[in-house]
Formats: C-alpha cells, structure tokens, sequence
C-alpha cells in the first residue's frame, strides 16, 4: 500500500512538485520562526528568574549580616555576665578569707588598736590588687574578639553535634562560618576536638 | 503534546512513505498549526489523531496499526536522542519502571507545562510479571503499546501483554499485563 502512494506521488508534474517543495519550505520557515519565538520567551524567563534569585541572595546576604551582629551581641553579652559572675565570686573568696582566716589571727595576736587597724589596712592593700588584677583580665578576654568569635563557633559546633552527626549540610555551615568569623582552620579543629572530649 | 511528537511523526511518515505523503495529508487536514512543527513547541493532541487519520485513509491502514507503529518508531528515536535515560537498565521492565518517576519527572523539569500521560508501574513474580497501567485523557494507550514492543525488542525479549480496559468517562485506563517469556 506504501508502494501505491509513492507509486501516485511519482506521476506528479515539475509543477506540482515545485509547489509541493514550496509548501515544505514555507512550513519549515514558519516552524524555525516559532521555535526562535519559544526560545526567545525562555530566554526571557530565565533573565526574569535569574534576577529574582540575584535580589532574593542581595535579601539573604542583608539578614545574615543582621544575624551575625545579633550573634556577636549576644555572645559579648554572655561573657560580659560570666567576667561579672567570677569577679564577684573572686571578691566573696577574697572577703572569707580576710574576714574569717586571717583577722581573727591578727585580733588575737596584735593587742594594740593602732597596730590593728594598719594589720587590716595592709590586708586590704594586698587584696584590692589581686581582684582588680581578675577582672582586668576577664574585661579583656570580653572585648578580645578572637575570644567571642571562638565562642560564637563553639555555639555553632554544639547546636551541630546536638544529635552527635555532623551532616554534610552542617559541615558545609560550619566551614563556611568558619571563615565567616575569621577562624583559623587549626583553631576550629582545636575547639571540635575539645567538644568532642566533652561529649 | 510536545512538538517532538510532532516532529517525528511527519519524519517517520516522510521517510516511510515519501515527502509527497506527509505533503497531501497535511494539505488534506484541517490544522491549527498549519503543518508546521517545532520540536520545542507545544500542540494540541487532536493535531496528531487528524494526521493519522488522515494518513490511515490515504495509505488504507487502521489507525491503531499506525499508532502502534509509530510508537515503536518513537522508542527507537528517543533511544537515540535521550540514551541517557536507558542507561543502567537490564530489562525492560526495569526501564518501563522508571519512566514516571525518572523520565517524566525530567521532562516536567524542562516542560511544566507538558500534560504527560501516567504510568503505574507494579512488579510481580520476582520481576516475571509487570502490570503496567497506562491513564491519559488522549486515548494514545495504542502508541503506549507501541512504545512498550519498542522496548521489549530493544532488550531481545519475548513478552506476553494482555490487554485490561479500565476506562472511565474523562480517561482511557488500559492495564497491561505482561509476561516475560
């Protein structure tokens, strides 16, 4: 049955077969112009899609700013409350020790009143150094920004190995984080080792 | 229906039977298109059942053979233009298998607009027996067939179908029970 169509189609005239040809072409014509259409209207799609994603990542990167600052307010505000907790802990110690050690012995030993008040004196002359000495040091460790980004990382760290896995998605996190907070890659591995011992 | 479709019909018609037919049956139907196909464009269904019929009268073939034809045709095609898609299948089945939920999942990806048939794909008898269930409301099951011999031939294998018909009145639901032999 193949063989009678083409059989039919060969009894065509020059003529006809020119403006069968012609028929072909201008179908051929009109689907090159559309199929140019389709992709033009992709393109156009894609131009569009791509800016979203250009101003969405502009949005991101503006919130992760805002989140870092948050962080390093935050973990500032944290040690702040610590150096505050072991200065006043280091005062109490100090007033125990002078109130309850080391006066009675010298109301005991030294008889006069004068002799006493300058015992006493001296004590606190010793002590007022020694706290004023700690809380200089924790005052620097707060401001010291090596200190609250190493913390800041030791937060990150805890939050991904909460359920004991690091999952290439957090490790993708913390490294960029890493990086982020200007931490060596020596001093990261130092703080994952040491939480690691805690857990 | 995606214009690839389209595309290979009028080559398969043209290479089958001669320019001259795809010629006189696009000239004796009535298309939107006017005949002319892109492969990255997007047609009405009804286009196609036009042309086969059309090339049904014109060459005296029943529509179903034709459409069963071209099916096999077409899995030979998209053999060679989407290899990738075949790659790492043993069988058949394995193949048929993964048509709905790999290959129609990245035509979506390129298409989202594309209306894709389903196929419900279930494995019995230690991968002896695959049922094999063809929904769409363009009532192409024959060309699914098609598609199916296609494939079975692809992996030298002799395959046993028997037909269910499970239509409704929006779709055309055929389940295919195969049986490798």
């Amino acid at each position: 049955m193949a063989r009678k169509a083409k059989a039919k189609a060969s009894e065509v005239t020059p003529e006809e077969k020119i403006k069968r040809l012609e028929r072909k072409i201008e179908r051929e014509r009109k689907a090159r112009v559309d199929a140019e259409a389709v992709i033009e209207e992709q393109s156009r799609r894609i131009h569009e899609a791509n800016e979203n994603l250009r101003l969405s990542n502009k949005d991101l990167e503006a919130s992760n700013e805002e989140l870092a600052k948050t962080m390093t307010q935050l973990t500032s505000a944290e040690l702040q409350r610590k150096a505050t907790a072991i200065t006043l802990m280091v005062a109490v110690v100090l007033f125990i020790i002078s109130e309850f050690a080391v006066e009675p012995v010298l109301e005991r030993r030294v008889q006069s009143t004068y002799a006493l008040v300058m015992g006493k004196l001296a004590i606190l002359g010793l002590l007022l150094p020694t706290e004023i000495i700690v809380s200089r040091l924790l005052e620097n460790q707060v401001t010291n920004a090596d200190s609250i980004n190493e913390e800041m990382y030791l937060n990150l760290l805890m939050s991904a190995y909460e359920d004991g896995i690091i999952t290439d998605m957090e490790r993708t996190i913390l490294n960029s984080s890493r990086k982020q907070l200007g931490l060596s890659k020596k001093v990261a591995e130092d703080l994952e080792d040491k939480l690691k011992a805690m857990i | 229906m995606k214009g690839i479709v389209f595309r290979e019909f009028i080559d398969m018609v043209e290479s089958t039977f001669g320019e001259d037919v795809s010629d006189d049956i696009i000239e004796s139907s009535d298309l939107p298109s006017g005949g002319s196909y892109t492969a990255v464009g997007t047609y009405s269904h009804t286009e196609l059942v036009t042309l086969v019929v059309a090339l049904s009268e014109k060459i005296d073939v029943p529509v179903s053979a034709l459409v069963h034809a071209f099916g096999k045709y077409l899995f030979g095609r998209f053999l060679e233009l989407f290899p990738v898609f075949f790659e790492g299948h043993e069988t058949s089945f394995s193949f048929l298998c993964s048509i709905h939920d790999v290959v129609h999942v990245e035509v979506l990806k390129l298409y989202p607009e594309a209306g894709l048939p389903d196929f419900i794909a279930t494995m019995h008898d230690d991968g002896q027996t695959l049922h094999f269930e063809y929904h769409s409301h363009r009532h192409f099951a024959d060309l699914a067939r098609g598609l199916m011999d296609g494939a079975f031939e692809h992996w030298n294998e002799t395959v046993e179908v028997e037909l269910e018909d499970k239509s409704t009145d929006e779709k055309q639901i055929i389940l295919f029970v195969c049986k490798l032999q």
